[in-house]
């Protein structure tokens, strides 16, 4: 896979070793990926740096991922990226929340990290056939 | 109560009034008789006055005609004496044959002792007069002379004092009919007095009586009005009482709905609290362990690099070890959600084969790596109405555990329709279950063959989940088994609960 090619992942994500896990499989899966600790700095980065695909988990520090999904769909100059939530809540309701928010797929943690790179890739087959 | 012993003890109001008003009437009655007597003895009295009055008109009135008699008899006697002659005696003659009478006739009309003995007197001066005045006419008559001086002398004498007593008596009797006028005026003046007297008393006494009366009811009436004052003062007094009582009860009342209410809140709270908390907690458990899963998958994979043996065998270890962390944090989670009521099955309808052949092959690696068999005998409807999820959830269970705890043998599931329901059971030929732990089996935290280090990895919460969602879903779940031999569990659902 060539670098020209290669797909641009932005991934929203406050915890440290979960961000650096992700990074390495999905970059290891052949992905350039950026990540940003808050969601803020996250849709600033969205806005300017137009990536194939945004990874969003759903509990940050300064907004919570529903409301990040839901600002990045109405921004005319997001709106067409494909969002993906990550998240680490179990309770119910919580897939079909992010679904509404706009995701258009949701993964649950723990991840299973040698699936990662097919599922995002799926994901961004799906959006983009 | 009080006013039903007054009652008792005193006549009731209507006899007491009764008693007032008879008294009322009788009186005056009684009075007015006693006038009515008085006055009819008074009339009576005074007629007889009256005719005593008249009667003594009569004896003056006769009186005087025996004086006129007398005249006539002298005037008779004086002219034959003169005359000789007999018709001059015709006079005497007429007026001696009616004095007689009325002498008879005033004796028979005086009444007093004095006025008789009067009267007897008069007519003994007459009967002397007359014995004289017989004696002339019998002289004069035999001729002799009876002009004498001494003889007309005795003659005036003898008719002087007649006139004399009768005047006398008519002085007594006019004194007499002066006395009885007296009387009657007096007797009148006193009826009328009495009359004014009485009717004075009377009305004075009647006023008096009445006043008493008057007043005596209006005791009554006051007694009666504070007594129906009292009575309403007891009923408002009652009232009140109710009232306040009834507030008072409202206000606990309100006061318990705002405890209650309070306490709802509460719990609302806190169960809001829980369920927040679970979130939190799942999700702060979850974000760690997504990192020792994930790094441990790559390390395993040998992406960063190549590892040995040992290295091998102990990440090995880690991800066990982490994989049932996670199991245990689901487990725990499944149970909070089951025990607040959160976890609430959604029934539709689900193709039984298909939803046992998916939790089959899950589980199938499980007993592949063990080298167990795993059939299934299926004999089942294409759909029944229950909730998809927590029916695999019972399923992969139940074979997790039959995977679990046989070393050798068999894992056989069966499903067949019983009636309206649907029973299945998972049978193995593992360790099996003391009869005597046999209870212990569905309890939350209980692993069997707890005496030793757990040889068996899991949570202790499966098969008590199990029970939880087949009450939820309107089944049951059962186990029998033989030590050393193995275990079957079964669960029965209802097809169309």
């Amino acid at each position: 896979m060539s670098v020209a090619t290669a797909k641009h992942i932005l991934l929203i994500e406050d915890n440290e070793q979960n961000a650096y896990l992700a990074r390495y499989i999905l970059e290891h899966g052949g992905f350039i990926v950026s990540i940003y600790n808050n969601a803020s700095a996250g849709i600033n980065a969205a806005t300017e740096h137009q990536p194939d695909l945004v990874l969003l988990d759903i509990q940050l520090p300064d907004l919570d991922g529903y409301a990040v999904a839901t600002q990045l769909r109405h921004d005319p100059r997001t709106g067409h990226i494909p969002l993906v939530a990550l998240s680490s809540f179990a309770m119910p309701g919580e897939k079909a929340r992010a679904l509404e928010a706009g995701c258009i797929g949701y993964i649950e943690k723990p991840i299973k990290a040698l699936n990662l790179v097919a599922q995002v890739k799926e994901y961004l087959r799906t959006d983009n056939p | 109560m009080d006013s039903a012993a007054s009652t008792n003890a005193l006549p009731s109001p209507e006899q007491r009034f009764n008693f007032l008003l008879r008294r009322a009437v009788a009186l005056p009655f009684v009075l007015l008789l006693a006038t009515a007597i008085f006055m009819t003895w008074a009339s009576s009295r005074v007629l007889s006055l009256a005719g005593e009055l008249q009667r003594a008109d009569q004896t003056i009135g006769q009186a005087e005609q025996c004086l006129t008699l007398g005249v006539d008899m002298e005037t008779g006697i004086r002219g034959f004496q003169l005359t000789g002659n007999d018709v001059m005696l015709q006079p005497y003659s007429e007026a001696r044959k009616a004095v007689d009478a009325a002498f008879a006739n005033l004796e028979n009309i005086v009444e007093t002792k004095t006025q008789r003995e009067r009267l007897q007197r008069a007519r003994d001066a007459q009967n002397e007069w007359l014995a004289f005045g017989e004696d002339l006419i019998a002289r004069r008559r035999a001729g002799a002379d009876t002009q004498s001086m001494s003889l007309n002398l005795r003659g005036k004498e003898l008719f002087d004092r007649t006139r004399a007593r009768f005047l006398d008596f008519i002085t007594g009797e006019e004194q007499l009919k002066r006395e009885k006028t007296e009387e009657f005026q007096s007797t009148n003046q006193r009826v009328h007095v009495t009359r004014i007297l009485l009717l004075l008393c009377i009305g004075a006494g009647l006023g008096l009586y009445t006043r008493r009366q008057m007043e005596q009811v209006a005791t009554m009436f006051r007694a009666s009005e504070a007594a129906a004052r009292r009575e309403a003062e007891f009923v408002k007094t009652q009232a009140q009482q109710l009232l306040e009582a009834r507030n008072q009860l409202e206000d606990r009342v309100a006061e318990r709905t705002r405890d209650l209410n309070r306490a709802l809140e509460k719990a609302k709270e806190v169960d809001r609290l829980k369920s927040e908390f679970l979130a939190t907690m799942s999700h702060e458990l979850r974000t760690p362990l997504n990192s020792i899963l994930g790094f441990t998958e790559v390390v395993l994979a040998e992406i960063p690099g190549e590892l040995n043996a040992e290295q091998k065998r102990q990440l090995t270890f880690v991800q066990l070890s982490a994989t049932l962390l996670l199991h245990l944090i689901n487990d725990l989670l499944d149970l909070a959600r089951i025990e607040s009521g959160r976890m609430q099955p959604v029934i539709e309808s689900v193709s039984p084969a298909v939803v046992i052949n998916e939790a089959i092959s899950t589980i199938r690696p499980l007993a592949d790596r063990k080298g167990l068999t795993l059939n299934s005998e299926l004999d089942v409807p294409p759909t029944i109405r229950t909730d998809r999820k927590m029916l695999f959830q019972v399923l992969l269970n139940l074979l997790a555990n039959a995977v679990k705890f046989t070393q050798r043998g068999e894992i056989k599931l069966s499903s067949r329709t019983e009636g309206d329901t649907l029973v299945t059971s998972v049978q193995d030929t593992g360790i099996g279950i003391k009869a005597e732990q046999m209870h212990l089996l569905f309890e939350a935290f209980r692993q069997i063959d707890g005496s030793a280090q757990r040889r068996y990895e899991g949570t202790g919460l499966g098969l008590y989940l199990c029970r939880r969602i087949m009450k939820l879903l309107g089944g049951k779940i059962d186990a029998s088994s033989e030590a050393g031999r193995g275990s079957v569990f079964t669960f029965t659902l209802p097809l169309n609960p």
